[in-house]
């Protein structure tokens, strides 16, 4: 584990294929295989070995936990950009389930560019 | 809207790429949900192209010094699901590879997060995954052929529709006197692709043609192809969400609160078609 990672209480999640994950990475979520078993838990930092069994048991993309090392100026601006982009994507004439779809999808970007702590 | 138009468009169709073969024969099996482990190496021993992308996936899985020179042992290791996006998502990668204008150029991209959402929608609603899946791929294709037929007057028709509100569909029906809809479903049909595949191009869009009435997987591709804009997934920077029709979201009885779960996965699963391509 990295002195930034030691360090850091909070994170940013990432959604990779395995082939851009790189050791030192920490699991976000568990690992599941296909038939729901828990390939590797969340919490677990990649090792060569683990980036072996990610590839050749099949797993089709894996969530990380970065390190947040945005100042507080940095994250609002990036939520801010977030929700910009899904309210000009979402412009004009609407109906109701697109109007929920709106509410979902800018809620869901939100999320993303906010900070969690790992054990969430 | 004149069906002698849409068969005057469609009847040019070799002026694309053609479907393999086998894609078709594998879409076939998919429709009746005979695709099983045998069945698919069976078929895609039959293209050398294909062979070559499955057995580089399997042995890029580095499974430690095991080498895979056997396409069943291939499609055994990788799952049936896996083996089927190499084969298809790398085919019509093929067909998509006509060069467009820029106004088109997230064609491709679009219809492969189009292909991951429609998936996701039939998953939750106990449909046949792979079939939303190919429709979702197939759904503008008949985008691709308009451009190759009428050139620069198909783009002036696109580049009207980013600068206004009007539903592209609707547009080419002014314009054109066809819509991408039905010259996709004319493709779709003059390439032997199974009838639930050619309703679901028909009546994908939000603005259907006179006389359409969707069918249960055309509902399924019309909300993956909405959620796939909404999610931006293709990066397309002049992106708008279509319409999404009420009534096809109330008739298939979909819970945005369990899409709304599925979002990760979907963000995946999207990653993970795209990793494929360059395998």
């Amino acid at each position: 584990m990295s002195a930034i990672q030691a360090a850091c209480t909070h994170y940013l999640r990432r959604c990779l294929v395995p082939d851009e994950a790189v050791v030192g990475m920490r699991l976000y979520r568990d690992v599941r295989l296909p038939d729901g078993r828990v390939l590797l838990p969340a919490g677990s930092v990649l090792d060569a070995e683990m980036l072996v069994r990610l590839k050749g048991r099949g797993v089709e993309y894996i969530h990380v936990a970065i390190p947040d090392e945005r100042s507080p100026e940095e994250a609002q601006a990036d939520a801010d950009k977030a929700c910009q982009r899904v309210d000009l994507i979402f412009r004009g004439e609407s109906s109701q389930g697109r109007d929920s779809l709106h509410q979902i999808v800018r809620a869901f970007r939100l999320k993303e560019v906010q900070s969690c702590p790992m054990a969430e | 809207m004149s069906h002698g138009r849409v068969a005057e468009i469609a009847a040019q169709a070799d002026r694309l790429p053609s479907l393999p073969a086998v894609v078709s024969r594998l879409i076939a099996l998919m429709a009746d949900d005979r695709l099983g482990i045998e069945t698919l190496a069976h078929q895609v021993e039959a293209d050398p192209a294909i062979v070559a992308r499955v057995l580089a996936a399997a042995n890029a899985g580095a499974y430690g010094s095991q080498h895979i020179s056997a396409v069943t042992q291939a499609v055994q290791l990788l799952g049936v699901d896996r083996v089927r996006d190499i084969a298809i998502n790398n085919a019509l990668l093929e067909v998509f590879a006509v060069r467009v204008p820029e106004c088109m150029s997230s064609l491709w991209l679009e219809s492969l997060a189009s292909a991951v959402c429609a998936e996701e929608v039939a998953a939750q609603l106990g449909v046949n995954k792979s079939i939303a899946y190919v429709s979702g791929l197939l759904h503008d294709i008949g985008k691709l052929l308009l451009y190759v037929v009428l050139g620069e007057a198909y783009e002036a028709v696109l580049i009207e529709h980013q600068h206004g509100d009007v539903p592209l569909a609707e547009l080419e029906r002014a314009r054109l006197g066809v819509d991408h809809a039905a010259v996709g479903a004319a493709l779709a049909s003059a390439w032997h692709l199974p009838a639930v595949v050619v309703d679901s191009i028909l009546g994908h869009t939000d603005a259907l043609g006179p006389d359409v009435v969707r069918s249960e997987m055309a509902d399924v591709v019309h909300i993956g192809m909405v959620l796939a804009r909404a999610l931006d997934l293709a990066g397309n920077p002049r992106n708008r969400v279509p319409q999404l029709s009420d009534m096809a979201c109330l008739r298939s009885g979909l819970h945005w609160g369990q899409c709304r779960a599925a979002l990760p996965h979907i963000e995946g699963r999207f990653a993970h078609v795209r990793s494929l391509l360059r395998h």
